[in-house]
């Protein structure tokens, strides 16, 4: 079968949209290789519910490319993290106290997903409601890297980075072309960087969050993984939209957007926000070398009070999940509890030993964490010191940004401190190291502003480096166009089949 | 600032109300302790300089989702209720 001559792992979707429009295979042909491909890599975790194809949508698709009007994203299966409601299908986040939930309707980006052609048919892996920087704190387990796969269940395997792990596993390891995630502090860039993939941070309020199960509501933004920025970009732009009717927070993408102007790109190096991997310093240089080769205008700037980057993201991040959680008590939200503990005097349940029951078994430990945490945050007295300073701070980088944005087009920084690391060494790390995996990506969650992370090398220890390109709001397009130059020198997926293990391959 | 009633374990410790008992929060208290580090440097900033919200939206995001979520702890303990929950759709 001709779609069998794909090379792993890039697919590209205009590539395979010339492909059917051409007749060389069908989309059910199509769709049948990435189901092949879901096959042959389950041991990678990456997929918590998998719906049959309709050979409805396959028909119609199919019958679009005949009449060769094939929309952006016709007959391309795309899979989506398991926080975004898909109409009929499961959607637990990973966690216990959503387990048996079935949505009654899409979220809209799953609903301009499919008014784009696309096909959706399996949800992917995550930490449980988004909160994790591993990839392995979901209550069905964790999605593993495909990278240096060494077998199920074995300790040695490589972390693909949360939350969206099973998102970015599945690009990665070919399932699909493309998968949507989600982020509050780097959970796409931090996992694409990782699998060596690419990731996109969009603007806040782009994307719509109706629909997208809530962790932190002034943070998350929908975002998007692919094996290219060409991809990439074609899926946020099919994703994006405004949705006043069913988002407050949701806003149009302006026809005047930020773009750089080709003879005078100028960017700045966030030089005080540190790598404590010299694989990773080494490749981030060899980039910035390239660009100065190119007569691209580089500075290092140094962001304020960065050592306040991590706790105020915690703050601000968990005392809105404090919140957005509440609901899940199993009356107005989430499993039902077996009602055997009763009391004796009223033989009903009290009320709040019903809550504690409900989450104490429900929850997993780090939502239990963040939770607790995220109310003592904002509780009387503490929140002036905590929540309000932290959201000072907050604007403090905000304002650093913008004056910035007058002089740059791009900020530019590694996605990751270090290359992934093995489950074994995660074992060894405390809380706080894993809080501090997302040092790099926070700041682009906590300014509003678009991010994407694009694979730049493969490291001596044979594990993908990801290359971090900030730009101002609704930079987007800005942004793809620098992303591609880079790529385009730096292509990590040349003859990339001898050091990548997976189970399809290994 | 703090006197033992309301030190940072104290109020960490209530928040567990309707979670779970003999919960570890050693590492949230590392958290809290390098922001409470900061209060106590007085490098604190005017309120009003606080985020509220990005500049391409209309709304204020920050009022919109907080001001009815913040918890008194005092007032959760002695009537067991809690805040009210915002609109949110899943």
């Amino acid at each position: 079968m001709i779609v069998s001559e794909f090379k792993y792992p890039i697919f590209s979707i205009n590539a395979m949209k010339k492909d059917l429009l051409e007749g060389k295979y069908t989309v059910q042909q199509l769709n049948d290789y990435f189901v092949e491909n879901i096959n042959k890599n389950k041991a990678l975790h990456a997929i918590l519910h998998i719906n049959p194809i309709s050979p409805e949508q396959i028909n119609e698709s199919q019958q679009r490319y005949n009449n060769k009007q094939p929309r952006a994203l016709e007959g391309i299966p795309i899979a989506i993290k398991d926080n975004i409601l898909v109409k009929d299908m499961y959607n637990t986040c990973a966690s216990k106290v959503l387990e048996g939930f079935v949505s009654n309707y899409d979220a809209t980006v799953v609903e301009n997903l499919r008014k784009a052609g696309a096909i959706i048919f399996f949800k992917t892996n995550l930490d449980e409601f988004a909160m994790g920087s591993y990839g392995n704190n979901g209550a069905y387990g964790g999605a593993v890297s495909p990278w240096k796969f060494k077998g199920e269940n074995n300790n040695e395997n490589i972390l693909a980075g949360g939350s969206s792990s099973g998102s970015a596993v599945a690009v990665a390891s070919g399932m699909c072309p493309a998968s949507l995630g989600t982020e509050t502090g780097g959970s796409v860039r931090l996992p694409a960087a990782w699998t060596g993939i690419v990731g996109l941070k969009p603007t806040y309020g782009v994307c719509s969050r109706y629909g997208v199960v809530t962790y932190a509501s002034s943070l998350d933004v929908v975002g998007t993984f692919a094996s290219s920025v060409e991809n990439c970009e074609i899926v946020w732009d099919s994703i994006k939209s405004y949705d006043k009717e069913n988002d407050a927070t949701s806003v149009p993408f302006p026809e005047n957007h930020p773009m750089y102007q080709e003879n005078n790109i100028r960017v700045a190096i966030l030089s005080n926000i540190k790598s404590s991997s010299a694989c990773v310093e080494k490749a981030f240089d060899e980039v910035i070398d390239y660009l100065k080769t190119q007569h691209v205008l580089v500075d290092n700037i140094e962001v304020p009070e960065s050592e306040y980057i991590v706790p105020a993201y915690c703050i601000i991040a968990w005392s809105e999940a404090m919140s957005n959680l509440m609901r899940f008590d199993g009356i107005r939200y989430g499993k039902e509890l077996e009602l055997t503990d009763k009391s004796e005097d009223t033989n009903v349940i009290k009320l709040n030993d019903y809550y504690k029951k409900t989450r104490t078994e429900h929850f997993g430990k780090e939502v239990l964490r963040r939770l607790i945490a995220g109310t003592m945050f904002v509780s009387h007295k503490y929140k002036e010191i905590f929540f309000d300073q932290a959201n000072i701070v907050r604007q403090k980088y905000i304002d650093f940004f913008e004056e910035n944005w007058k002089k740059y087009d791009f900020f530019l920084i590694p996605t990751a401190s270090t290359e992934a690391i093995s489950i074994e060494k995660s074992q060894n790390n405390s809380k706080t190291d894993e809080y501090y995996t997302d040092l790099k990506t926070i700041l682009a969650n906590l300014t509003g502003t678009p991010a994407i992370s694009i694979p730049i090398k493969v490291c001596d220890h044979q594990l993908p480096i990801g290359l971090q390109i900030i730009a101002p709001a609704f930079g987007e397009k800005s942004l793809f166009k620098f992303a591609k130059k880079i790529e385009e020198k730096f292509n990590v997926f040349k003859n990339l089949e001898d050091v990548i293990k997976t189970p399809s391959n290994k | 600032m703090e006197n033992k009633e309301n030190s940072i374990e104290t109020v960490l410790e209530l928040a567990k109300i309707n979670y779970k008992d003999n919960f570890d929060l050693q590492e949230s208290l590392h958290i809290a302790d390098i922001f409470k580090n900061r209060y106590e440097k007085n490098l604190s900033m005017p309120k009003e300089k606080a985020f509220t919200k990005f500049w391409w939206m209309e709304k204020n995001i920050r009022e919109d989702i907080v001001k009815d979520q913040l918890l008194d702890l005092t007032n959760t303990r002695k009537t067991g209720d809690f805040v009210k929950c915002p609109t949110q759709v899943i």
